[in-house]
């Protein structure tokens, strides 16, 4: 059976659910008797939602709207 | 110049605020590092923004500045959130940001659609981003990472004894927020930027190497070390000060 520091090496497809089915009866093995990467695989899953997790932001276009805008005055003033 | 506090909230809004825009473009790359892990692909492969792109790119190619604008101005946001996650203020992400976007289209010729233009304007942006970095303080760029690791590089999570019940009422929170984008800030940079492609722009792990001259399995290797330090970040907060600040003192599963 993996380690811990070898399921640990392994376990980023799965927390995605990406790991193809061999890897992830691997890592199932593990998983099932170790409670530390029970929860490693839990809080990372959060965490990955945390970070990505889009759902109480909103727009703030202000901040970079000019600067297309600044590049292409700088584009014009070069060619005249 | 750092990010004041009420910036870093702001930060975040505009990270996540970008997914909402983000849009699936098309080939196209750069440096020649990057040929050998972009899958050329052929026209008929191209989505129809890819297809519609290389029309604007050989217009300006062609003497028609002005088409430009219509090229770039859907990605100036991912420009500034990656030169911004980089470099962490406002002014020396602008100034990259539009240096990464005027070297563009100076570029532009040299443009194959190997890649998608928006991977090889990502890419411009960090290679521009880390040129000022090493400007601004060479000491310090691309210094080892303090958090955990062992001799070999590897991170080893610390153990928590259970991160089931998170109170889901500390998300909606500043604090939170502000926490989330200081943690992300306080990775090294070679963990950050794969965070912020992969995590935040939601780009492939595929994308994610070519931009970063890196293989599929660094990548991997490095989100899943950026996950780990970020989880541990995250946790230490709520059992820390934000788990005690809960309003009603409900703990809900996420």
């Amino acid at each position: 059976m993996l380690t811990c520091a070898e399921f640990l090496a392994e376990f980023g497809d799965y927390v995605e659910n990406a790991a193809s089915p061999d890897v992830r009866a691997k890592l199932e093995e593990h998983l099932h008797e170790c409670k530390s990467c029970q929860v490693i695989v839990d809080s990372t899953r959060k965490t990955i939602r945390i970070v990505t997790d889009s759902a109480s932001f909103t727009l703030a276009a202000d901040k970079v709207e000019p600067i297309v805008r600044d590049v292409m005055a700088r584009i014009r003033t070069k060619k005249r | 110049m750092g990010l004041q506090r009420g910036e870093w909230g702001l930060l975040m809004t505009m990270l996540h605020g970008n997914d909402a825009e983000r849009v699936t473009v098309r080939p196209g790359k750069v440096r020649c590092e990057v040929q050998r892990l972009a899958q050329p692909r052929d026209a008929v492969q191209r989505t129809s923004t890819e297809r519609r792109e290389a029309g604007v790119i050989a217009r300006v190619i062609g003497g028609e500045s002005e088409a430009f604008y219509e090229l770039v101005s859907p990605y100036e946001r991912q420009v500034f959130l990656v030169a911004l996650s980089l470099l962490k203020n406002y002014a020396d992400a602008e100034d990259v940001a539009q240096e990464t976007i005027l070297k563009a289209f100076k570029s532009l010729s040299r443009f194959r659609h190997e890649a998608k233009f928006s991977t090889w304007l990502v890419q411009i942006t960090i290679n521009e981003a880390k040129m000022r970095l090493r400007k601004n303080r060479p000491h310090l760029y691309d210094s080892l990472d303090p958090h955990h690791e062992n001799e070999e590089g590897r991170h080893i999570p610390r153990d928590f004894a259970d991160w089931r019940e998170i109170p889901s009422d500390a998300l909606e929170r500043s604090e939170l927020r502000q926490a989330l984008t200081q943690t992300m800030m306080s990775l090294s940079e070679k963990y950050r930027t794969v965070m912020i492609l992969r995590d935040v722009q939601h780009l492939s792990t595929k994308e994610t190497a070519q931009i970063l001259d890196l293989t599929v399995e660094a990548v991997k290797t490095r989100l899943n070390r950026a996950r780990l330090m970020m989880r541990d970040a995250l946790a230490l907060g709520f059992y820390g000060c934000w788990s005690r600040r809960t309003a009603d003192g409900k703990v809900r599963s996420l």
